[in-house]
């Protein structure tokens, strides 16, 4: 049992209505994004199709109700030598812009594991009356740092394990093996992105996904992501 | 003088989609003192609705049948009631699997004497304000909203948590309450909750504290609420 006492910081000029101590917002519904940004990202447009992906994504999610969840959105981008917060989690609908991603040096996987980790650890950022958060692994390579204890680390950490994983695997040099052990939901094997389209395809996928859970009664009820519904009736626009 | 009052309202989510209240109470008088239990049905199983119904029931039956002598009432291990609710829980849900009928219990049983023995399985809150201090009889979640240990899916008693109290004076009190009300109070106000709470309940009769708390629970102030909310507070007045 935890004792509160008097002194602590409560706000003695709230009115007297139950109903005024109420959370003045919605609960958040997490989705953190991490994404590979390693050198051969900047190969066949890759990272180009990554970033336009991703403002979709956001814009997407800025725009839906914000009734019964308040959809918030992460990026944690690794490459080079570390993994780094790109865009630190915040309501989806407060993002005016993502920095475009820019694709240089070796995989630091493990490094990106680690601090999802600690994000989800984090009650501060992500607190308990969240709804149950999403991870969503891009990569085309294979980890170049020690990736196999931190994603044990995140497997078995008491909140983060809970959160939904899903993965894409990007051309044939992507370690399907790995991004297979990342997964936990059964219905979204690894999804196979064989050509810069398909990126953008994947997150629409994903985007169609979480908004559906947001506007659910029930947004911890895993909603099934189905690849294969995704449109793909996009205008090659790409092509001179 | 021991007073209790409490209400359970439906949910917006459950009024549109016009399904009944998935949480339930039961708050009844006992040998000078109250029981009070509150349960939440899972809302992703079918029969959640009556199982929550039937797990009040069961709690409130299990400490009527027990002994009326406060010494043995206080001393029976806690483990036995708890097996015992649970028993008369699955013996009461007529489905094969228990699980459709999936819920929480949350119960305060205070004897005349203002002693409180409390059982909890599954997420909610349990409050009790004792000498001006706010006590969080519940653990700390360690997981994220709407996931919760029920009965039907649990059956350890390590699922359970329970605790014992006793309300001394005037202002005393426990308050029990499903997740659809505490997973929106952020941890600062819980004090001032409680303290309003019980404020606001002892200027009213019963039928009027529940009047006012129904009014409460259903001008919610959480933009896109949509659990069903339920509450129930024993004082001392």
């Amino acid at each position: 049992m935890k004792t509160i006492h008097p002194n602590s910081d409560i706000d003695a000029t709230r009115g007297t209505k139950l109903k005024e101590f109420a959370a003045p917002q919605a609960r958040p519904f997490p989705v953190i994004v991490l994404a590979d940004v390693s050198g051969s990202m900047a190969e066949d447009g890759k990272i180009d199709a990554l970033n336009v992906a991703l403002k979709q994504m956001v814009e997407s999610f800025g725009k839906e109700s914000r009734l019964r969840a308040e959809i918030q959105v992460g990026l944690i981008t690794f490459g080079g030598r570390q993994a780094t917060e790109h865009l630190p989690l915040v309501a989806a609908h407060s993002v005016s812009k993502i920095q475009n991603l820019v694709a240089s040096g070796p995989t630091p996987m493990g490094a990106a594991f680690e601090l999802a980790r600690q994000i989800l650890e984090d009650k501060d950022r992500i607190p308990s009356r969240a709804y149950r958060p999403v991870l969503i692994l891009v990569s085309d390579g294979v980890p170049t740092d020690h990736w196999e204890e931190p994603l044990a680390a995140l497997k078995a950490s008491e909140r983060a394990q809970r959160a939904s994983r899903v993965a894409m695997a990007i051309g044939a040099d992507a370690d399907r093996e790995m991004l297979s052990q990342f997964v936990n939901d059964p219905e979204a094997p690894v999804f196979e992105a064989h050509e810069s389209r398909d990126i953008v395809r994947f997150f629409r996928a994903v985007t169609m996904s979480v908004v559906a859970r947001s506007m659910s009664a029930t947004p911890n009820q895993p909603s099934p992501i189905n690849f294969d519904e995704i449109p793909d009736d996009d205008l090659d626009l790409d092509a001179i | 003088m021991l007073r209790a009052a409490g209400t359970c309202v439906t949910g917006p989510a459950h009024l549109s989609a016009g399904h009944e209240c998935q949480d339930a109470l039961s708050l009844r008088g006992w040998q000078g003192g109250w029981i009070a239990a509150v349960a939440d049905g899972l809302g992703s199983r079918s029969q959640s609705a009556r199982g929550a119904k039937l797990a009040v029931q069961s709690a409130q039956a299990v400490v009527r049948r027990g002994s009326g002598r406060t010494s043995v009432w206080r001393n029976t291990p806690a483990r036995d009631v708890a097996t015992e609710i649970y028993r008369r829980w699955l013996a009461a849900v007529p489905w094969l699997d228990k699980s459709c009928a999936a819920t929480t219990l949350l119960v305060a049983v205070c004897d005349w004497q203002g002693y409180v023995r409390i059982w909890q399985l599954g997420d909610g809150l349990i409050l009790s304000q004792c000498d001006g201090q706010l006590v969080v009889v519940t653990p700390e979640r360690i997981g994220f909203g709407n996931e919760t240990r029920a009965m039907g899916v649990h059956k350890a008693w390590s699922d359970w948590h329970h605790a014992s109290l006793t309300l001394n004076g005037k202002g005393d009190a426990v308050l029990l309450m499903t997740d659809g009300i505490s997973d929106d109070l952020p941890q600062p106000v819980l004090q001032h909750f409680a303290r309003t709470a019980q404020q606001q309940l002892k200027r009213r009769s019963r039928r009027q504290g529940r009047i006012w708390l129904t009014h409460e629970l259903l001008n919610w102030a959480t933009p896109g609420h949509s659990d069903d909310k339920t509450l129930a507070a024993i004082f001392l007045d």
